[in-house]
């Protein structure tokens, strides 16, 4: 599903380099990526999901080469096929819980909007405890909530494949916990595979999978 | 297409103090210089319409605007008078019409033109209902003065003393109206006219009281004899002239020195109108000749020149806003980096988040721009009654 092979990227102005021989992630797998703070954990993500384009090597992603892809390529392949979900949710304050969930589809022409996206947004809402908050808006919800809506909103389009960029570390163990079932259990029943990039050791026994970032690992 | 603009609403509905305070910033910088403009033009138009179908004014030596508005909306009652036997020698000429107006007096805050019944002729004034005033103390009502004052033809209106504290000056006088005009959008409309004569009558030139000749009670006479008769103070002179009393009223002095306010003149033709204005310039006495398209224009030339001089203001004002507006945009754009680099990494086009941006920018101003088209439109309704306000 996800493939890696001699991947090197470099900053501009800046001395870290990324490097990562070979790695492969199937289709359906739950993969926590961890490694020590610095090690490339969040470029991992932004390379996998197209935002950033590497040096040298090849990613492919569902047997489509991504790395030969230019950026509107990348952009438009990362909205049909990908879920993102970040540290800080990353929420429009000025939209509602629905109309965030539904963002995606109003940010690119390739989505199209219709009732039956706008029925999913609201069982995928029911689905993660916030079928009667739909009408707030992100000021109004705690983080817990806050961090279940951007999941919805990274789900809304049906990703292959979901990627998440350490989406515990602003939350309470029992929120921590709570994201990490919604996670693993929507992936488990419709097949999306499934990274999640953690420093958090105590959720990785959730993941059947999991790989260190940390080049001097074994 | 449509959802961006829908985001760029949600924005600015979300920030709606934001939007409302830059709205309403731009909306009155494009107000100001297409209000002015259409102020003017509107103020310009009526101004010279009254003046172009008013041909000469004659009145007392002083400032002409002064006597050009006064003749022409009845607004100023500090106008010197002049004496009528001034209006008997043009008319003697035979140069042009000649009507007379007296502008001392009011009903509440309608000015009472003492006039001759030929002044709606020659405003081509129709009447609405009833007819032109015929006898002593008949008047008729200009249409807003009707309407304001709830007046029919038949009922009476009163005129107004000059001053609370003006005991010794004019009694009030009941006039019957006997006409009512048809709006006209002028000065006329707000206006009570009657003979000049009547207004003499206010004045007190002219009064009607019982025949003391054939009175008896001696509280009434100071002195009587067989030729003459001398009245008391205890003699009441009558506020009202009705058929039964019209018979005594009679004037005190002679006619020629009653006071009119100004005359309107409509020369025969041209040729008359530059003689009569020859003639009075060589005159000494305390009279002037002024024509109202002359005087109004000079009037407009200031008021065009004031509003050039707020026209700058107002560009500099408007480019001093764009350059904050612009600075609050921009701002903005730099505050929503975040909301901007998250759009990116969920796979918007740069396009897209340019247009949303772009909306934004346009909404704002199109709704900025359909508020100062309100308020002009306000202003074109508006309009007549702030020029009568502040201009005239």
């Amino acid at each position: 599903m996800i493939s890696c092979n001699n991947i090197t990227f470099k900053y501009p102005q800046s001395d870290f380099v990324f490097q990562l021989k070979n790695m492969d992630i199937k289709k359906g797998q739950q993969t926590a990526i961890i490694g020590p703070s610095g090690c490339g954990k969040t470029t991992f993500i932004n390379l996998i999901s197209g935002i950033l384009k590497p040096d040298s090597g090849v990613i492919s992603v569902d047997d489509i080469t991504l790395s030969d892809f230019n950026k509107t390529e990348r952009q438009d392949f990362r909205i049909v096929s990908m879920g993102l979900i970040f540290q800080e949710f990353e929420l429009l304050d000025y939209l509602s819980v629905f109309e965030n969930i539904l963002l995606p589809y109003r940010i690119n022409s390739l989505l199209s909007l219709d009732k039956k996206v706008k029925e999913r947004a609201k069982i995928l809402a029911e689905r993660v405890g916030l079928g009667d908050k739909i009408t707030r808006y992100p000021k109004q919800l705690s983080q817990g909530e806050r961090q279940r809506v951007a999941i919805c909103r990274a789900l809304i389009a049906e990703p292959k494949v979901l990627l998440c960029d350490e989406p515990t570390a602003n939350l309470d163990p029992v929120n921590r916990d709570n994201i990490i079932d919604i996670l693993t259990s929507y992936c488990q029943d419709k097949q999306t595979t499934l990274v999640v990039v953690t420093h958090d050791h105590e959720i990785l026994p959730r993941f059947k999978s999991v790989i260190n970032l940390n080049p001097h690992s074994s | 297409m449509k959802h961006q603009l829908f985001l760029a609403w949600k924005y600015l509905q979300y920030h709606w103090v934001k939007t409302t305070i830059l709205i309403l910033s731009i909306a009155f910088i494009l107000f100001i210089p297409l209000g002015l403009n259409t102020l003017s033009d509107k103020g310009s138009k009526d101004l010279m319409a009254r003046a172009k179908s008013t041909p000469l004014l004659i009145g007392a030596k002083g400032s002409e605007t002064e006597l050009a508005l006064s003749g022409l909306y009845f607004k100023s009652n500090s106008l010197e008078a002049i004496p009528f036997k001034t209006v008997t020698e043009i008319s003697n000429t035979n140069l042009g019409e000649v009507i007379p107006l007296n502008l001392e007096y009011y009903v509440k805050e309608f000015p009472i033109v003492g006039t001759a019944s030929s002044y709606f002729k020659f405003r081509d004034a129709n009447f609405k209902s009833g007819r032109a005033m015929a006898i002593l103390g008949e008047c008729v009502l200009g249409s807003k003065a009707a309407e304001v004052l709830g007046i029919k033809v038949g009922e009476s209106v009163i005129s107004s003393p000059k001053s609370a504290f003006d005991v010794s000056g004019s009694y009030p006088l009941k006039m019957t109206v006997v006409g009512i005009l048809n709006a006209t959008n002028t000065a006329d409309d707000e206006a009570v006219f009657t003979d000049v004569k009547t207004t003499w009558v206010i004045s007190g030139f002219a009064h009607g009281h019982d025949n003391v000749t054939e009175t008896t009670a001696d509280s009434l006479l100071l002195s009587k004899t067989k030729e003459n008769a001398i009245a008391s103070p205890a003699v009441l002179t009558y506020n009202e002239i009705t058929p039964e009393n019209i018979s005594s009223f009679h004037f005190h002095g002679n006619p020629d020195a009653f006071p009119v306010q100004a005359i309107v003149v409509n020369p025969n033709s041209k040729k008359d109108g530059l003689i009569l204005r020859g003639r009075f310039e060589n005159r000494t006495d305390n009279l002037q000749i002024v024509v109202p398209t002359t005087v109004m224009q000079e009037l407009l030339d200031t008021v065009v020149s004031v509003k050039n001089l707020l026209l700058l203001a107002a560009i500099s004002i408007g480019l001093a806003t764009l350059v904050i507006v612009t600075l609050v945009f921009s701002l903005s754009i730099k505050l929503r980096s975040g909301e901007i680099h998250t759009m990116k990494r969920i796979g918007s086009s740069k396009s897209a988040i340019t247009n949303i941006l772009g909306l934004e920018v346009v909404l704002t101003l199109a709704l900025s721009l359909v508020l100062a088209v309100v308020l002009v439109l306000l202003l074109n309704v508006f309009g007549p009654y702030l020029i009568k306000i502040f201009i005239l």
